[in-house]
């Protein structure tokens, strides 16, 4: 079962790239456990972030990206505190196809 | 002084019934009901036409209101909402317009059956004003909504009601907008239920209650008519449809169509996988000078046939007036509801609430207590609410071969409110709400980018004023409106452009305007995408002073660019009350929507598009996309192919390989 763009949900409940078939996880638990992670300042997003961050907040804020071992393809961004976890997750609980 | 509960306001504190609980708490009032042999008993036809004109009823509020009201936050941008109830409370059809508003309506009418049954009491020519959000039927004080019974054989048969932003009802800073707000006491009072009209005639005493706060009451007098006309639309059309049609049709079919909603909500819900989704939705300063992030966490669960929206985890309430009350909360799940999970469903909120379970602690900034600051909780908490329901619906509907073609990454993140007050060019006081970033990006889809300003995915009727209608009205010239390169999100298919404006003060008689600022998302956008796809661009508003605008003109040039504008330029924070002075310039620039996978999946061919046409700058195609141009303007695929694997290593901590060989 494809989840999106990039994931695919095997039978076994194994959560893979969809590029690359990479493993990525399992779909209860955690389904990116194999993933690398990056963290960046956030202007590293690119021009659209238009000030630096901390000319309006104390808090540090930075970009944080998900991506596949296998193939290194992007698997989930977000520009968040970085003094706080990630709140980003999912499960699946139903039986997948194959 | 820290916020601390008011004892006795939990009574205003409202968490609507279900109809058969609203029946027994309305017991001083005769409601008119069918029972299921009424709805069994619908022949098909019958149901289609009279559901078709709930419909157009619903629409014809609309028109009415827009063409009575002298507000342009009504006539031409649309921000109002419109609705048709049961006699219970429960929203039947809501209009294409404000979804936030028209979604929470029903708490109000719920509340007024609880509480004015036997004293005000429900008489045909009554109807009700209320612009307390505790209550409902607005997400801040500025929504006022006026609502009226419709008695039928002397029972109440059913409920219509129109809601629309105010522009100003008191409180601090104009606008009713205070920056500065630490509760709900710096803002505009909140106005339970109260009957503004008993038999047909306007209560002139409550009007000037109501009036007596405002700093333009000639315009909210105005908007006041136009809502009871809107309201008195509805009840003739409404009377005639049950005098061709009998009662109990009419209410057999409305009661079908909250019926058939969930239903369908139902079923849809079925054919997904269960799972659980969690998002976090951020505002960075809940009033000037703050320089903290605030969080509205959920948890999403779909199990079965119903979704549960749990929100634990939140931050608690906190001083500013960027907090929003439970009307907010469900405000921000129901535009949600409707737009992604419900193209295909009837708009009747009544049934489709039943498939949603809401978990929410009171006390926290989606969920405050009374005195909380809530004067800008429409666009603040109830707007970030909104933000972390579409993600995680997103997610939930991306795993669905068909419906994740009905998914979109988060529209544009936030309003980016900029209120003038002052002289008019005619000399009259004025106040209003520049609308312009009604032109929000949309999100991205699973199969193509978002319109660019196409709008806001929580008023699908939305749209912008002129900018010869604002520069006529109000003391104001533009020197641009336009959409910005690369505010909307990068991705496999990129979020929708935001747009901006730039204008000064023209032609008051005392020179400038006052000018109130408030738009988050400048410390971190708000707009996330999906699936890997960026979010889009930050807000950006900045504030020139003693700009060369007026030597431009003279030389027979309008500036383009805030470089050519000279000037000292400040780059404003989120909230801020100030002048804008005659040689002062404002820029105010909103945001996208968010995109939906890797950037570098993205076809270079769609990238040198954008370039083309100024929605992507060079440098974000080298940068973000990995495509580089060739002098023709056309994708080099080469360089491009050999840029994005030289991105990829580089971006995971890699050893870039020797790509030479190729």
């Amino acid at each position: 079962m494809k989840i999106n763009d990039n994931l695919r949900l095997l039978s076994g409940g194994n959560v893979v790239c969809n590029h690359c078939d990479h493993q990525l996880g399992t779909s209860v638990g955690n389904p990116l456990a194999y993933a690398i992670r990056r963290e960046r300042p956030s202007q590293d997003a690119g021009p659209g972030v238009r000030a630096p961050a901390s000319h309006f907040t104390d808090r540090p804020i930075g970009l944080r990206q998900v991506f596949c071992p296998g193939c290194y393809v992007l698997l989930a961004t977000e520009i968040a505190p970085t003094d706080e976890p990630s709140y980003r997750h999912w499960e699946l609980r139903s039986q997948a196809e194959a | 002084m820290p916020l601390i509960q008011i004892a006795g306001s939990e009574r205003f504190a409202y968490q609507p019934k279900s109809a058969e609980q609203t029946r027994k708490l309305a017991s001083g009032a005769r409601l008119h009901t069918v029972d299921d042999g009424d709805i069994d008993v619908l022949d098909p036809l019958t149901y289609e036409v009279i559901r078709h004109r709930l419909a157009a009823i619903a629409g014809e509020m609309g028109d009415g209101l827009k063409r009575m009201s002298g507000s342009v936050v009504v006539t031409d941008c649309n921000d109002f909402g419109a609705t048709i109830l049961d006699e219970c409370g429960d929203s039947v059809v809501v209009g294409l317009y404000n979804t936030q508003l028209a979604a929470s309506v029903d708490m109000a009418v719920k509340w007024t059956l609880e509480n004015r049954s036997r004293q005000a009491g429900f008489h045909a020519g009554d109807m009700f004003l209320c612009n307390d959000p505790w209550v409902g039927g607005g997400l801040h004080q500025n929504d006022v909504t006026v609502f009226a019974p419709l008695i039928h054989d002397g029972e109440v048969f059913a409920w219509t009601a129109v809601v629309c932003h105010q522009v100003d009802l008191g409180g601090v800073s104009p606008g009713s907008w205070s920056v500065e707000g630490r509760d709900v006491f710096w803002e505009s009072t909140p106005i339970p239920p109260v009957k503004i009209v008993e038999a047909g005639n306007i209560r002139s005493d409550i009007e000037d209650m109501y009036l007596r706060r405002s700093r333009v009451p000639r315009l909210i007098a105005l908007d006041l008519r136009a809502k009871i006309g809107a309201n008195n639309i509805a009840q003739e059309r409404l009377t005639a449809l049950i005098a061709k049609y009998g009662a109990r049709t009419v209410k057999a079919v409305m009661k079908r169509m909250m019926n058939d909603a969930e239903a369908r909500l139902r079923a849809k819900l079925q054919s997904l996988p269960d799972g659980a989704w969690s998002g976090v939705a951020h505002q960075d300063s809940f009033r000037h000078s703050d320089r903290n992030v605030y969080k509205i966490l959920l948890t999403m669960t779909k199990r079965g046939d119903s979704l549960k929206f749990d929100f634990t985890g939140t931050d608690k309430e906190t001083e500013g007036f960027a907090n929003c009350t439970f009307a907010g909360l469900r405000g921000g799940i129901m535009p949600i509801v409707l737009t992604m999970l419900c193209g295909d469903i009837p708009w009747s909120p009544g049934g489709l609430y039943r498939c949603l379970d809401i978990v929410s602690e009171p006390g926290t900034i989606n969920n405050c207590n009374f005195p909380a600051g809530i004067g800008k909780a429409s666009v603040a908490s109830a707007w970030a609410t909104q933000n972390v329901v579409s993600e995680c619906v997103a997610g939930m509907l991306d795993v669905h071969p068909d419906h994740r073609k009905s998914l979109m990454c988060v529209c544009c993140g936030t309003w980016d409110l900029a209120v003038l007050a002052g002289l008019d060019q005619r000399g009259n006081p004025f106040v209003t709400m520049i609308c312009d970033s009604m032109a929000g990006g949309l999100g991205a889809r699973v199969d193509q980018d978002g319109v660019d300003t196409g709008g806001l995915n929580c008023i699908p009727m939305g749209r912008v004023a002129d900018v010869e209608i604002n520069e006529f009205s109000f003391p104001m010239l533009y020197l641009w409106r336009r959409e910005e390169t690369d505010s909307g999100g990068p991705g496999r298919f990129r979020g929708g452009m935001g747009g901006s404006s730039c204008f000064i003060p023209h032609d008051s008689p005392i020179g400038g305007v006052h000018l109130v600022v408030s738009a988050t998302g400048k410390a971190l956008p708000q707009a996330t995408g999906v699936s890997g796809g960026y979010p889009a661009g930050t807000q950006y508003d900045v504030l020139k002073r003693n700009a060369r605008v007026a030597e431009l003109f003279g030389a027979g040039r309008i500036p383009s660019t805030l470089e050519e504008i000279g000037g000292a330029a400040d780059i404003l924070e989120a909230h801020l009350e100030t002048e804008l002075g005659e040689q002062d310039v404002y820029y105010t620039h909103w945001q996208g929507g968010g995109g939906y996978g890797d950037p570098l999946l993205r076809d270079p061919v769609l990238v040198a598009r954008d370039v083309g046409a100024r929605k992507v700058s060079p440098s974000a195609a080298n940068d973000v996309y990995g495509v580089l141009l060739n002098s023709d303007g056309s994708a080099d695929e080469t360089a491009t192919r050999r840029r994005r694997t030289q991105i990829r290593c580089e971006r995971v901590g890699e050893p870039v390989p020797n790509q030479a060989a190729e």
